[in-house]
């Protein structure tokens, strides 16, 4: 009984002894490093994106433009009657 | 029938090409990024950094910068900085001196007393006293001028929680305030040599170079390359990147991590600064010539595609040349073959602009905002009405009255003129922004020196500075640090 008195004792310390500002200062750059972390690869997958999409948005115009205004050069006249 | 002079014709004019495909071959690697960077292998790390700060008589800037540093979000009892005097001759001892009696634990005065050498010398002398010394796990070399953004210096040392990682560096900013036409170029230029690139070679796993105003190493990175900068050349920054690859451990690039830096704005200090790094390219082609295109001696610097982007750049003036020569000489024996492969080199050229342009606008919106009239203009307004012309070949033909087959006798006196200057204009570029240079350094009037660069393109410019690098070589001229002139008005943007 004593016994668990003790390890309840201990047990209550533990949980109300302020957190040292060594360990604040570790927790709050965790948690913001985590954020940034989340941040720059949602950064890095929008170029991604981005990248995909322009390249689409030029070929379309491409096409556009050589449907319109042609080029008169073998492949790319080849390409366009494949197409 | 083509005559074997005809076929190294040929050989030439796409040589000429090789830039292109190194640029376009770079700016789709970027997209890659998004699925392979190492944000994966970071976390939160917080080592006591040392920063080395080398001072030449930056009496004006050092103070602002000192001030920023420690006001990082980083916390300040792992934080010191190391400023290095190298022989000051103006108030940066005593700038210094005072923020040490601010900031005893944080700010350290180390004078060199026989200084000029140079920047690696400054900076191993502040090297040796750090790692004389246990406290530092982290080491951050900068320039004075620089301004860090408050988390840039965590961004950086999140990376060092891998321990396969050496090194570490960040994303130069132009932050020249107000800043001219020629700083703008710049912070164009920035965004596909280091936004763009950077991320590219992030992904072939090879770093071409650690920019030298904001690079951080472990503590065993040093060691392990010596403990030391290499002071033979006067490209420090990158026989440092190199030797760390070389050792067996990474070299990062966060384009997230922004540093602000001040840059030249005239045409004649860009010339001494790019002269500078130009020749110290050179000389690390020469002093690292086994590893090219050789894996086993250069790991992933020794790839075919890292040869191919750092030979692009290196070679990019000869390959100009020949590209003229090349169109030159076959105009001569076989236009009708000279003209379309004009034809298709300059529709290369519409596709890689176009991509690189937008894309590096997209890149960096903010520095996009004040430089976009730059980046349209990088190539200059003839090359850019080429392209705008090699949109519509048909009407090209038309304006010339060519025909299949056709030869150059049978064109019009405008014509053989206007066809030749543009075969040549790839080589005469470079001649014009020279012209530029000339009239920057002999003080003619600003709107003349703009005009001629306007006409020949930013690019040109610092390809007849690569030009000029190998004469300088050649020359075995004399290794100077010119030092950039700085007025300290560079801003932090947000």
């Amino acid at each position: 009984m004593g016994q668990n008195n003790k390890i309840g004792e201990s047990s209550y310390i533990k949980i109300t002894t302020q957190l040292s500002e060594k360990e604040k200062l570790r927790m709050h750059y965790e948690a913001v490093t985590n954020n940034e972390i989340k941040a720059n690869k949602k950064q890095e997958k929008r170029l991604f994106i981005y990248q995909v999409s322009f390249v689409i948005v030029i070929v379309a115009l491409a096409f556009v433009k050589e449907r319109f205004f042609p080029s008169h050069i073998g492949w790319v006249e080849s390409i366009m009657q494949k197409l | 029938m083509l005559t074997i002079l005809n076929y190294i014709a040929i050989f030439f004019v796409l040589l000429g090409t090789i830039p292109l495909w190194a640029s376009l071959y770079q700016f789709f690697l970027i997209g890659l990024h998004g699925i392979k960077n190492h944000y994966g292998s970071t976390g939160a790390y917080l080592p006591n950094v040392a920063i080395i700060v080398p001072a030449w008589n930056e009496g004006d800037v050092i103070g602002n910068t000192i001030e920023h540093l420690l006001s990082m979000d980083y916390p300040k009892h792992a934080l010191r900085v190391y400023v290095v005097d190298d022989a000051s001759t103006d108030h940066t001892p005593d700038v210094v001196k005072a923020k040490h009696a601010e900031y005893p634990d944080n700010v350290f005065h180390l004078r060199r007393e026989k200084g000029g050498e140079g920047k690696a010398h400054t900076l191993n002398h502040g090297i040796n006293v750090i790692l004389g010394e246990k406290w530092a796990e982290a080491i951050l070399i900068i320039d004075a001028d620089v301004l860090f953004e408050k988390e840039t210096l965590r961004l950086m040392t999140r990376h060092l929680t891998d321990k396969t990682v050496g090194s570490v560096t960040a994303y130069i900013k132009e932050g020249s305030a107000p800043g001219n036409f020629i700083s703008k170029f710049i912070a164009f230029e920035y965004i596909t040599a280091q936004a763009a690139s950077r991320r590219a070679q992030n992904v072939m796993g090879s770093l071409a170079c650690l920019a030298g105003g904001a690079q951080l190493h472990s503590r065993e990175n040093l060691l392990a390359i010596g403990g030391r900068i290499d002071t033979s050349s006067l490209a420090e920054d990158t026989f440092t990147t190199f030797k760390t690859q070389l050792n067996g451990r990474k070299a990062i690039f966060d384009g997230n991590a922004v540093v602000w830096a001040e840059e030249p704005g005239s045409i004649e200090s860009l010339w001494k600064q790019r002269l500078r790094w130009a020749r110290g390219n050179v000389q690390v082609t020469k002093a690292f010539k086994n590893i090219w295109l050789n894996k086993k001696n250069g790991k992933n610097l020794g790839s075919i595609g890292f040869s191919l982007i750092w030979f692009a750049i290196v070679l990019m003036p000869v390959f100009m040349i020949l590209s003229s020569v090349g169109l030159i000489w076959l105009y001569f024996s076989d236009f009708a073959l000279s003209w379309t492969l004009f034809k298709q080199f300059w529709i290369l050229n519409v596709f890689a602009y176009l991509f690189i342009t937008i894309y590096s606008l997209i890149i960096d919106k903010q520095t996009a905002k004040k430089a976009w009239l730059q980046g349209i203009l990088f190539p200059g307004i003839i090359s850019l009405t080429t392209i705008v012309l090699s949109c519509f070949p048909g009407t090209m033909d038309h304006f010339i009255h060519f025909v299949n087959g056709m030869q150059h006798e049978q064109l019009g006196l405008t014509a053989k003129i206007l066809v030749l200057f543009m075969y040549a204009w790839l080589a005469i570029c470079m001649l014009v922004a020279y012209l530029a240079y000339l009239s920057d350094k002999h003080k003619k009037p600003y709107w003349l020196s703009l005009t001629l660069i306007l006409i020949s393109g930013f690019g040109p410019l610092l390809c007849v500075i690569t030009l000029y690098s190998y004469i300088m070589e050649y020359k075995k001229a004399e290794l100077k640090w010119d030092k950039t002139i700085k007025s300290g008005k560079v801003v932090i943007s947000k």
